[in-house]
């Protein structure tokens, strides 16, 4: 990393293209002429500004000299480490005294000492190592300045990467310190993510040496991640303890069913309401934790426990549901949800994120509660033709296993689970390459009530636009932040990685929408050694009514230009596309 | 169950003898399962789209210890127009047992690449086969260069299988791509009597 450095500071001094960078002897006339504009702006670091010109000045002497003629590298060494010392005082000055125009001249000065100095090693020893030292916050800046001498163009970016990295380091190190309500951290989250790529995408564009750059992006990460995973994890803690309270009621009330007042269900209701929103936060959070974790070995997740949070407390608000329904207490297809803040109020809730980046704003509607799939529901025909009895019969021993389960259900030795049917419309080819999680979570929040009806291409659209503020979604939407735009509307989610298809199974049995991940070759009969990826919906199964196996899934695909509205896949060729992809899947509650 | 009900069923287990059952997949190596899961692994599960396709993986050797490199790519169009597929927008080094080390998409605007026609006459089921066998060539071919010592005649054999199932199965036009995963491990294969995907 040294060599590197030594090099681009190198190139900087002596092989650049002329009239590209900056000479010498301008450099260090803009250093000269600073000083005054820097007393100006800070009379109390006057004397100080003075010392850090003269001491660059000094070591760039003692660089020159040592290019000129070869000085033992113990003497170059010695000019590294003061020109590195100068570099802390010059941080250390008020951010008035240092810079002007959004520029740094001393550190100018200070990258000409170093490109010097490095002439100066190559000269007296080709095979010496400059110092090692890795110190973000006064080199990067630093780095900024070699940038803009060398890539006018980019400049304003590389400034802008500093800023923000900075900026997060400090509000983040505010919120460790003092709590910050939940959507600062995830703004946090989200402008570190932002940033980190705008810095790889710098970083591949420039030929300099932007580590320590990156330094200060990932310090920042490190901190809004530790900040994340400590109000996540609170939040889940909090959230597993108000769920026992939750269900121990439910069940009392359950085995009793006289118990309870109106009053009673309507405050049992708000507090299930709550626990959605303390999910939400759990949940994303935990996501987000992953995410900002992702380059640390040590990276936990709290999944596990988000997934069994989700079970019980879906589990408890069903259960409500259907007591409160029994008692004459409202309805049963829907259940009051309040989320915090707004306390019981009927009017939707906005969240939103404040500076730096802050996400979108979106809006969470009122969650209605998922309805139960129907006790006997029907699914779209399997083959869509007329067949003789005995060409039933026959095709019960057929090699094609889509005509062997149409066979059986058309005898009715099938069964079905979910609702196919019910959910086929909830479905359009997808308008772009990359959207088929946006267009899978889409038919999902329509499936609940929680879209309005309208043109499906136009939700399309503005659900992409919302999943990319929220940072859900960059050039397609990535494994972690699966089925967040769900969670975001307060459906309840458990999303399982690396699941064999037993797992997927047992939660297709469950009869909620399940979004899965898959290799589409086998759906699609495309054949080519690229596994292509993609997210369909599982809206039911088939399954052997006296044998209970499962014979197949219905999915809504919307890759295909014949869109895949309810679509059989026998179990055989939907486990060959399970398996050859990530094997993950979200299931709603 | 009612009398008819069981007729039927027993009728009908008569009928479905003459069903074949499907062959049994072959075992998958760790190096494909590694492989199939990695772009949900760590870093990349926020950074790799879902619907991208993974590459074969490269074996290197970077840092001295053995990882594989492999790079991510999208795609365009449907199944009832064909697809085109991209130049690599990510990619990724991971651990022999699917540990991800580091990932990111890769900055820029892909290249649409022109579908390889080379497999049109197989089914899906061979290509998969194909693939399978490669990634097991691949994780025999690793364990020689990370052994870092001549190779021998049964190794050169196994770089040869390597090489013949890669250059059957990796599209050419992502040949450079390949090539830059690890140059020195296609020295190596070159050095060994096999050959680097086409220049």
């Amino acid at each position: 990393m040294t060599r590197l450095r030594l090099l681009a500071l190198s190139l900087l001094v002596g092989a650049a293209p002329p009239g590209v960078e900056p000479s010498g002897s301008a450099i260090v006339a803009e250093a000269k002429a600073f000083l005054p504009v820097s007393c100006k702006a800070s009379k109390p670091t006057c004397a100080q500004a003075g010392e850090i010109l003269n001491g660059y000045l000094a070591e760039l002497a003692k660089a020159d000299a040592c290019a000129a003629k070869a000085c033992p590298v113990a003497d170059i060494h010695t000019i590294f480490d003061r020109d590195h010392d100068l570099d802390k005082l010059e941080h250390a000055l008020p951010a008035k005294a240092r810079s002007a125009g959004g520029r740094r001249p001393f550190l100018r000065l200070s990258l000409l000492v170093v490109g010097r100095s490095g002439l100066a090693l190559a000269l007296s020893d080709p095979k010496a190592n400059a110092p090692t030292r890795y110190d973000p916050p006064v080199d990067a800046p630093k780095m900024v300045e070699l940038i803009c001498t060398k890539y006018a163009d980019k400049c304003a970016r590389a400034g802008g990467i500093l800023s923000t990295a900075g900026e997060l380091g400090r509000k983040a190190s505010a919120c460790a310190k003092t709590a910050c309500a939940f959507p600062v951290h995830e703004a946090m989250a989200i402008s570190a993510e932002t940033v980190t790529g705008d810095y790889l995408e710098l970083s591949n564009e420039v030929d300099a040496y932007t580590l320590p750059i990156f330094g200060l992006v990932r310090e920042a990460r490190a901190l809004i991640a530790q900040n994340m995973g400590r109000v996540s994890g609170a939040k889940l803690a909090e959230l597993e303890g108000a769920e026992k309270d939750l269900h121990a009621r439910v069940s009392v009330l359950s085995k009793n069913p006289g118990d309870g007042s109106a009053a009673e269900f309507d405050e049992l209701n708000a507090r299930g309401g709550k626990l959605v929103a303390m999910y939400q936060e759990a949940s994303i959070g935990s996501d987000r934790t992953l995410a900002l974790m992702a380059d640390h070995s040590a990276a936990g997740s709290m999944r596990e426990r988000v997934n069994a949070a989700a079970g019980r407390l879906a589990s408890a608000r069903a259960q409500l549901a259907m007591i409160k329904a029994k008692r004459g207490f409202g309805g049963s297809s829907a259940i009051q949800t309040s989320y915090a803040g707004t306390a019981g109020g009927g009017k939707p809730l906005l969240v939103g994120g404040d500076a730096p980046r802050a996400p979108g704003k979106v809006l969470l509607d009122r969650r209605a509660m998922p309805r139960p799939p129907p006790d006997d529901p029907d699914a779209p025909p399997i083959i869509d033709k007329k067949l003789t009895f005995l060409d039933i019969l026959a095709n019960t021993g057929s090699a094609d296993d889509a005509e062997m389960v149409d066979a059986k259900r058309r005898l009715n030795l099938t069964r079905t689970i979910g609702d196919p049917s019910g959910r086929a419309k909830f479905v359009h080819t997808q308008k772009a390459n990359d959207t088929c999680a946006i267009v899978a979570q889409q038919g999902i929040l329509l499936a609940h009530g929680l879209l309005p009806k309208g043109d499906p291409a136009a939700q399309e659209a503005a659900l992409a636009a919302e999943a990319k503020a929220r940072g859900f979604y960059r050039q397609g939407t990535h494994d972690a932040y699966t089925a967040d735009l769900l969670v975001d509307r307060g459906l309840i989610v458990a999303k399982q990685s690396k699941a064999p298809l037993e797992t997927l199974d047992a939660a297709v049995r469950r009869g909620g929408m399940i979004i899965a991940n898959v290799d589409a070759r086998g759906l699609w009969g495309v054949k080519g050694p690229n596994v292509m990826g993609h997210a369909i919906v599982i809206t039911g199964a088939e399954v052997g009514r006296f044998d209970d196996k499962t014979l197949g899934y219905y999915i809504n695909d919307s890759g295909t230009a014949v869109v895949g509205a309810g679509r059989f896949i026998p179990i055989a060729q939907f486990k060959k596309a399970w398996d050859i992809h990530t094997r993950t899947f979200a299931e709603v509650k | 169950m009612t009398t008819r009900r069981a007729w039927l069923a027993l009728l009908l287990s008569a009928c479905a003898c003459g069903r074949k059952e499907p062959p049994p997949a072959a075992p998958v190596s760790a190096l494909e399962a590694a492989v199939r899961t990695v772009p949900a692994e760590g870093a990349c599960g926020t950074q790799i789209p879902i619907h991208w396709s993974t590459s074969f993986p490269v074996p290197s050797m970077r840092g001295g210890k053995l990882h594989y490199r492999v790079f991510f790519f999208g795609r365009d169009g449907t199944p009832e127009k064909g697809f085109i597929f991209h130049s690599p927008e990510g990619e990724a080094s991971f651990t022999p047992d699917g540990r991800v080390l580091d990932c990111r998409q890769l900055p820029g605007k892909a290249i649409q690449i022109p579908p390889d026609p080379r497999f049109d006459a197989l089914t899906l089921d061979e290509i998969i086969a194909r693939s399978s066998q490669l990634h097991s060539d691949i994780e025999a071919v690793a364990a020689y260069y990370a052994a870092g010592r001549d190779i021998g005649e049964t190794g050169r054999a196994r770089v040869a299988a390597f090489a013949r199932d890669f250059a059957g199965l990796a599209d050419p036009a992502h040949a450079a791509a390949y090539r830059a995963l690890d140059p020195d491990f296609w020295a190596w294969i070159e050095k060994n009597g096999g050959a680097a995907p086409s220049k």
